[in-house]
Formats: structure tokens, C-alpha cells, sequence
């Protein structure tokens, strides 16, 4: 087994091309490391993107912020740009594993591991995040909630990177918030995590809701009708609790060692209500451990 | 590990230039344990306890999960590292004084993490900057006030130095 380690973004997907189906990515190596030391995957070879120094670049748009898929989360925590644009991700992503886990997983790793039990992806979902997918001779943006498809299964095929991921700026009325409820150690990952956004007009009425479910089901879990609904509402108590009723009745969790999915259907209830509640009523944007 | 896949990697280590050998994806713990750097151990496997933390480049990671070829061209820290012309560090003197171990494993991972975060700050540090300075790391005996002590005395002091600070 060998890994290599090109310095383009071309010669990359030149290797990954020769090598075949038993090649695989490698970024941080946080998630990859782990599964080849407890012999879950066994590549003949790996690419590695440590040297591609162009996909390590955090540009911030009038519009929209590009992550490129080698920005450690470590950085994308540390960085004061992103916790004033999106602070909600940046607070988000500090909550993830512990610091030598963010100073080396990367956000082209995170989504691309598409592990159920992930913080990040479900407040990607909520602002809208886009996944720029490259091949030989192909490119193609597709939103989040497209690229994951399953347990630990993405759109991506053999031979396609992903270079970056675009996060729109959200409105500038627009509130987010994250809650994190683990059920075990501090740095655990979730049990269910909640991502929130709302944005309302000049009149205090619901304009654009959107709730994502971290760590329950397959890929981050919306019932886009039930936020559809809010739109014209106010923000108030009524309807976070028929959103918060909507999601704990259409959700399908899985159970696990952290937590059953009766328990989990439950908590989806309680969180996503109190995700809107601390959205609409809090100061701050941010994401909390509970 | 087939033969044919160990190759050799130079980095700094404890301010030394070094060479380390093994295969690509041989976790770093593994190579520099073969080096001789005790310090580093392993006991989750998985990126969670800290008993492996290392510094690379200043910045505290998992050796256990981390990958060899990672440190190539590379600075990395140990325990080992931390004393300077034979005398302890003063956090590692101050984790003496505050009796901050009781069977002492987990006290190099958490060493490492309270150098760097020393090393990142300035002034007296408060509680909370301490805990998530010290985040995912565990110990078994249960010293953690006597370990957040030390490292609230030292960063009161401020006079914590150690070998090659950084990089
Ligand atoms: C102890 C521990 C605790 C954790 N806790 C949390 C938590 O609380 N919350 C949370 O959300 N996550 C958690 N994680 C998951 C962590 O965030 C991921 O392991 C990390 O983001 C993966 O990034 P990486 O760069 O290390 O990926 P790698 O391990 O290098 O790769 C992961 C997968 O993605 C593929 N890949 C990587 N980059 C690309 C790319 N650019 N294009 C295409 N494919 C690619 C690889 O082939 C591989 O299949 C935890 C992980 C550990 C080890
Ligand atoms: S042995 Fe590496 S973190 Fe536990
Ligand atoms: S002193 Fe024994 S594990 Fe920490």
C-alpha cells in the first residue's frame, strides 16, 4: 500500500483515474486512519491532497464564502472572517470532536465521509451549502442535501474530488442557531443535533424557516412543508410547536449505542422547538452543546 | 506491514533532525515509540483519549491517527522535548508541584496540550479557557483539578518556557 501525494488538482485526478477502483481520497485521514487501522477498508492505494495547497483556501464573496476542501476545521474555528459571516458554522464546526481531531479533519473530508453522526453537514443544509464535485473533463455544483445519499454514501464517483463548498451569505436578518445534545462524554458526537435558521420581513412575520436534524437518520433529516408552512406566521410559540411536532412525527431515527430511536424521535421534537425558540429569541447567533 | 512498503521520512523531533522509517500509513505513535519516545501512548486507537497527543508544528494532534507520512518535512514535539538542558519545564515542574498525576499515563498528552495552549496565549488563564484548552483529553485517575491548577498556576507565572518553543 502507498500513498501519493500530487500538488495539482489535475494530477490528482490523474492518479485517481489510473489507480482504479481500490484508490481512495485522503485528506486529514481523522475518519480513514480509524477504518484502515480496524481493517474496515483496505485501499491498495491512497491519493492524498496534503499537498494541493490550492484547495486550501477560504474566500469570502460579497455573496457566498468557498471553503476549499482542504481548510482544516480547526482553521475554519479559528478564523474571526467566517465566525462574523457565518458564525453559526464557525461555532458549529468548534464543536465537533476535540481540538487535535479539527486541527487535522478537513471540511472536503466531513461531507465526503458522510457519516451520519456528523455536526457540520446538517447547518451546511440549513445555509444552503453547495458541493463542487470535480472529474476529467467534469464539474458540477450540487446543493448538500443532494450530495449525501445514504449511511455513509455520497453521489461521488471513482475518480471524482470534491474541490470546495459554497455556504450563500446568509440574510443579513436571518438568525441561526445550532444545538448539539450529546448523551455521553463532552466530545462525543451527537446524539441529535438541530440546525435552525429563520428570517423575518419588516413586520416581525416568518419568511424563510428551515430546520436540519443532525445525527438521527441517514443524511441530515427536513420536512421542508412543515417550515414551508411557517412562511406569513408569526414566530412564536404556536408555530415552533407545530414545526417541532411535524419533525418528531415524520423522523425515522436510527438507533444506537447513543440513544434508541424511540428516544431520539422524541428528543428531535424537543430540540427542533427549542432551536427555533433560541433563533427567534437569542442574541446571538451560535451553536450550543447541550 | 509488507517491507517493500517501509520507506524513511526526515522531520524535526525534539528539535533534532530525525529520520523515521516506516510505511506511509503507519501511525505515527508507531514510529516514534520504535525511536524511542516512550512518551507517546496509546490507548483508545481512535483520536479520543490524548494519551498520544503530539505536537505538530506547534499545534497538538493524535499520533494514534495519524498517518507517517504526515511528518515529513515536519516539526514535531514530545514530552521528551520539553525539558531544556536537563531541567523539567515549568509546567512539568508545576504538575510535580500540584500533584497534578496519580498513576501519571494520560500526564504527557495532557503536557503537551497545556504547552501549546501556554504557548497560544498570554496572561492568567480562567477556567473555562483552561478546559478547552485541555478538551479530549482523559484521565483515568481523575487528577483533572489538580491538573487545571497547575496549568492555571503556571499561566499565572508566565514564565513557562521549554526547549525549541515552537516550530
Ligand atoms: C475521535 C473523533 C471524534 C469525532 N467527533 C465528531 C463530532 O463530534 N462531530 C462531527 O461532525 N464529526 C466528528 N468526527 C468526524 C470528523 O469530523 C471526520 O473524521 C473528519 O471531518 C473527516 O475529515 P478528514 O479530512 O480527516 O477525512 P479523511 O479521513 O481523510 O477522509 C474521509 C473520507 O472522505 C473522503 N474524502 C476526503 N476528502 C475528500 C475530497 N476532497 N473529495 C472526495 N473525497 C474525499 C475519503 O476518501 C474518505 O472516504 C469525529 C472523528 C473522530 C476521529
Ligand atoms: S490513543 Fe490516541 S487519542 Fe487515544
Ligand atoms: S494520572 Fe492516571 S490516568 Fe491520569
Amino acid at each position: 500500500m502507498q500513498v501519493l501525494r500530487p500538488q495539482t488538482t489535475a494530477d490528482t485526478l490523474r492518479l485517481l483515474a489510473d489507480g482504479g477502483e481500490d484508490t481512495k481520497i485522503i485528506a486529514g485521514g481523522t475518519a480513514l486512519m480509524l477504518m484502515m487501522r480496524n481493517g474496515l477498508v483496505m485501499p491498495e492505494q491512497l491519493v492524498s491532497l496534503d499537498r494541493l495547497s490550492e484547495l486550501d483556501r477560504v474566500t469570502v464573496e460579497p455573496d457566498a464564502v468557498r471553503l476549499g476542501a482542504l481548510v482544516s476545521l480547526r482553521s475554519i474555528e479559528r478564523s474571526a472572517e467566517l465566525a462574523t459571516v457565518l458564525p453559526t458554522l464557525s461555532a458549529a464546526v468548534g464543536l465537533v470532536a476535540n481540538h487535535r481531531i479539527r486541527q487535522r479533519a478537513t471540511i472536503g473530508g466531513c461531507v465526503s465521509e458522510a457519516d451520519y453522526a456528523s455536526d457540520p453537514p446538517a447547518v451546511l443544509t440549513t445555509l444552503g451549502c453547495e458541493v463542487h464535485v470535480v472529474g476529467i473533463g467534469t464539474q458540477r455544483w450540487i446543493p448538500l442535501s443532494e450530495f449525501l445519499v445514504d449511511y455513509y454514501q455520497t453521489v461521488l464517483q471513482p475518480g471524482e474530488l470534491v474541490t470546495e463548498v459554497r455556504i450563500p451569505r446568509p440574510s443579513p436578518t436571518a438568525r441561526t442557531t445550532y444545538l448539539k445534545y450529546i448523551s455521553r462524554s463532552a466530545e462525543d458526537r451527537p446524539c441529535v443535533g438541530v440546525a435552525a435558521h429563520v428570517d423575518l420581513d419588516s413586520s416581525g412575520r416568518c419568511t424563510d424557516v428551515r430546520v436540519a436534524v443532525a445525527g438521527a437518520t441517514a443524511t441530515p433529516f427536513t420536512v421542508v412543508a412543515a417550515t414551508e408552512a411557517c412562511r406569513g406566521a408569526k414566530p412564536d410559540k404556536t408555530a415552533w410547536d407545530e414545526v417541532a411536532a411535524a419533525y418528531s412525527a415524520a423522523i425515522s431515527p436510527i438507533g444506537d449505542a447513543r440513544g434508541s430511536a424511540a428516544y431520539r424521535k422524541h428528543v428531535t421534537g424537543e430540540l427542533v422547538r427549542r432551536a427555533l425558540q433560541t433563533a427567534s429569541t437569542g442574541t446571538e447567533n451560535g451553536a450550543f452543546r447541550l | 506491514m509488507d517491507r517493500t512498503d517501509e520507506k524513511s521520512f526526515s522531520c524535526v523531533v525534539n528539535g533534532e533532525y530525525t529520520v523515521l522509517t516506516g510505511a506511509d500509513t503507519t501511525p505515527a505513535i508507531v514510529a516514534l515509540r520504535a525511536h524511542g519516545l516512550f512518551s507517546v501512548r496509546e490507548t483508545c486507537g481512535i483520536g479520543v483519549c490524548g494519551t498520544c497527543t503530539v505536537l505538530l508544528d506547534g499545534e497538538p494532534v493524535s499520533a494514534c491517527i495519524l498517518p507517517l507520512y504526515a511528518l515529513d518535512g515536519r516539526t514535531v514535539q514530545t514530552a521528551e522535548g520539553l525539558e531544556e538542558g536537563g531541567e523539567l519545564s515549568d509546567l512539568q515542574q508545576q504538575f510535580i508541584a500540584s500533584q497534578a498525576f496519580q498513576c501519571s499515563f494520560c500526564t504527557p498528552g495532557f503536557l503537551m496540550s497545556g504547552q501549546a495552549l501556554l504557548d497560544g496565549t498570554d496572561g492568567p488563564l480562567d477556567d473555562e479557557a483552561i478546559e478547552d484548552g485541555l478538551q479530549g483529553h482523559l484521565c483515568r485517575c481523575g487528577c483533572y483539578a489538580a491538573i487545571k491548577e497547575a496549568v492555571r498556576e503556571c499561566s499565572a507565572a508566565r514564565t513557562c518556557s521549554r526547549a525549541g518553543a515552537r516550530g
